[in-house]
């Protein structure tokens, strides 16, 4: 995808760009595939019946010396145009009424490039609550701009600036800014413009009162943990419900068009294959949107930057920033949201270190294939009166996937991913009342996005597996029970081949080749493994787990079953987390580059504790 | 008027900057946000565990993590 003609939104962090941006172009956006950009620019249209306008929201900076590779996109854009984003043919300024010293240090630059700009100036109701006035006419006067004044929330100003937006070929070219030789200069010159400009009378004493809770040194940490429990229940228990639903509303479906349709292969294709690899994707729409109103809600209060000043000393242990919290706790429900809201992470190294380490951290799939070995193996012994030894097991798998995450990101901190280019440093943004119109469209845009993107990658692989687990077909009698001839039709196919073929890899982990065909049955989705441990038995799981534990405790070897429990905790069998992570990195060098890690620790853990456990 | 660096003082102490050696984007980049040499401000807060800092000068509050490739020198006023 390249886009030729085009206006770009600039401003600096926090201006309210986005937020404007989202109000005027509302949801007709298109989500842009562009070569080689890992954080992508979105990019809508603006309209009226005779005239449409393409206009592009690039990531916010401070500065035309970029300190990051996602500032880097923005200057590149500006000066000369990227390979797929041509140079603007017009600029809208945001400039942030309440934080014009910032705003002007930057619009100085900009103004250097002589595109054509308007200039919206953004957050004019923070200032008037201050007692404070902003001379709109001064800054056109200063620029040679068109100025307008905008209440985002209230929608004032926001006609005038689309009519605007609509002229584009009228607009001025900015007045010639001085030259500065030094930054010193450029930063007392945009402090005395905004000083000449704006004049804030009362100190933002909402600010300063909730930032003495949310940011004390014992309220501050209590109040975090607090909003992360309530967000990791929301995203953890809240989300079961509809998943549950649409689990049980797909399954529903799968029945219905096993029963209606004539049974064979197109049944079987459009039930097993179909149905069930869309509801796969569907079912994890209801975390997606839930961790992302989250996300969205925190970062446009202003909460987000102080919540990664509270954590980034913990993250600095490892090598990353505060802000990689968040992903990373999203990721313990499912690493698909988690990794989608990496995006909050300005820096690219810092971002990437994270999606890459955010399947370590134990998703909410894992947990049928632990609960199910730890009830067969593990007695349920009370240790200390109080603690019943099968929770500390589960419990102390769930943290060595986020401790092993954690030191998989300091070795990549250290290695591929070395060198900050600037350490942790961030501007508090005064606390606001998000946008709801903007809520609606980050969200609405992100769940699109992933069923378009995502979602057709993880069907086109669901298909994959159906077909490798449905041929070659077998001929039964009907004299053979059903689960008899699931078992031999998984036993016979191209899957049950396979997984008989590498099974002499898994032997040294103590997998035999039923367990190596669960293992590859859980590359669709880890809980896979409980169906597919079901048919291969010939247990019947529908009711309960109770006969497949059974059978498998009598049938597996401890040691192999502690080695199931250990390749779990790291395996990346999740195709769905490599297509988000291609996704989101743009090329599928990364998800294969995190399956091949992951498989190392996995098998090598495993190893480990089969050898010991023998 | 003492000079220090900004790990030692208490909080609500403010200061003037003198300088800043060590990690050139660092200091380019506290410098666009316009803490340069000759800035007043003042120390807000320390995270927990010996976190990031939080200082404010002008309308801007800027938080930072005190990284050692950095040395920042300051003199205390009150």
């Amino acid at each position: 995808m390249t886009i030729n003609s085009h206006i770009a939104f600039v401003g600096t962090p926090n201006c309210g760009k986005t937020t404007l941006f989202n109000v005027l172009t509302g949801m007709r956006k298109k989500v842009g595939n562009f070569p080689g950009i890992t954080i992508e620019p979105s990019l809508g249209n603006v309209s009226t019946g005779e005239k449409s306008i393409a206009i592009l929201d690039l990531p916010g900076l401070y500065s035309m010396l970029a300190a990051s590779l996602d500032e880097e996109l923005t200057m590149q854009v500006l000066q000369k145009g990227h390979p797929s984003i041509a140079q603007p043919h017009g600029i809208v300024f945001v400039m942030d009424a309440t934080n014009i010293e910032k705003s002007l240090y930057l619009y100085s630059q900009v103004a250097e490039l002589g595109i054509p700009m308007i200039i919206a100036l953004t957050m004019v109701d923070g200032v008037k609550a201050r007692s404070g006035v902003i001379d709109d006419i001064a800054i056109e006067r200063l620029t040679g701009l068109s100025v307008f004044p905008i209440v985002g929330h209230k929608g004032i100003g926001l006609d005038a600036l689309k009519q605007a937006l609509l002229q584009d070929r009228e607009w001025n070219i900015p007045n010639a800014p001085p030259i500065f030789e030094e930054i010193r200069d450029r930063v007392h010159w945009s402090r005395n413009t905004a000083d000449a400009v704006l004049t804030i009378k009362e100190p933002d004493t909402l600010t300063s009162r909730l930032d003495a809770i949310l940011l004390h040194p014992f309220g501050g940490i209590l109040s975090f943990v607090m909003i992360m429990a309530i967000f990791f229940q929301s995203i953890f228990s809240w989300a079961i419900p509809f998943m549950d639903l649409i689990e049980s509303g797909f399954s529903s479906l799968e029945q219905l068009a096993l029963q209606n349709l004539p049974p064979g292969l197109f049944s079987d294709l459009i039930a097993r294959g179909l149905i069930a690899g869309v509801g796969s994707v569907i079912v994890f729409l209801p975390q997606i949107i839930i961790l992302n109103v989250f996300v969205v809600i925190l970062e446009d209060c202003g909460y987000l930057a102080r919540a990664a000043f509270l954590v980034d000393r913990f993250m600095g242990i490892f090598g990353l920033q505060g802000r990689s919290f968040i992903p990373l706790l999203g990721s313990y429900a499912c690493a698909i949201p988690g990794i989608m809201s990496a995006r909050i992470i300005p820096s690219h190294r810092d971002r990437m270190t994270t999606m890459l380490i955010a399947p370590l951290m134990t998703c909410s799939a894992r947990l049928p294939v632990y609960t199910l070995i730890i009830s067969a193996f593990i007695p349920p012994m009370i240790i200390g009166r109080f603690f019943s030894l099968q929770a500390i097991v589960l419990a102390g798998l769930y943290i060595l996937g986020g401790l092993t995450g954690l030191l998989v990101a300091f070795v990549m901190k250290k290695s591929m991913f070395k060198g900050d280019i600037i350490p942790f440093l961030i501007e508090f943004p005064p606390y606001r009342l998000p946008s709801l119109k903007s809520l609606f469209v980050t969200v609405s845009d992100k769940a699109l996005d992933f069923l378009k993107s995502a979602g057709t990658v993880i069907v086109a692989l669901s298909l994959v597996l159906w077909f490798l687990s449905a041929f070659p077909r077998m001929e039964f009698t009907d004299s053979i029970p059903e689960i008899q001839q699931q078992q031999m039709q998984l036993e016979q196919s191209y899957a049950g081949q396979m997984g008989k073929a590498i099974a002499p890899i898994f032997e040294p982990i103590g997998f035999d080749w039923k367990l190596t065909i669960g293992v590859l049955g859980s590359f669709a989705a880890r809980e896979v493994f409980v169906s597919v441990m079901g048919q291969l038995y010939g247990a019947d799981t529908t009711d309960s787990d109770a006969s497949l534990r059974d059978t498998l405790q009598q049938t597996i070897p401890f040691a192999s079953a502690l080695s199931v429990l250990a390749f779990y905790v790291y395996a990346l069998q999740c195709i769905s987390t490599m297509g988000i992570l291609k996704r989101e990195t743009g090329s599928w060098k990364w998800p294969a580059f995190a399956f091949v890690y992951m498989f190392i620790l996995a098998y090598g853990f495993a190893y480990i504790v089969h050898a010991i456990a023998l | 008027m003492i000079s220090e660096t900004l790990r030692n003082i208490p909080i609500g102490t403010i200061a003037i900057l003198t300088s800043l050696e060590g990690n050139p984007d660092f200091i380019r980049r506290l410098n666009e946000m316009g803490f340069l040499p000759g800035t007043k401000f003042k120390l807000l807060r320390r995270a927990p565990f010996g976190g990031p800092v939080e200082v404010s000068y002008g309308h801007t509050r800027i938080a930072f993590r005190p990284d050692a490739s950095v040395t920042i020198h300051i003199h205390v006023l009150a």
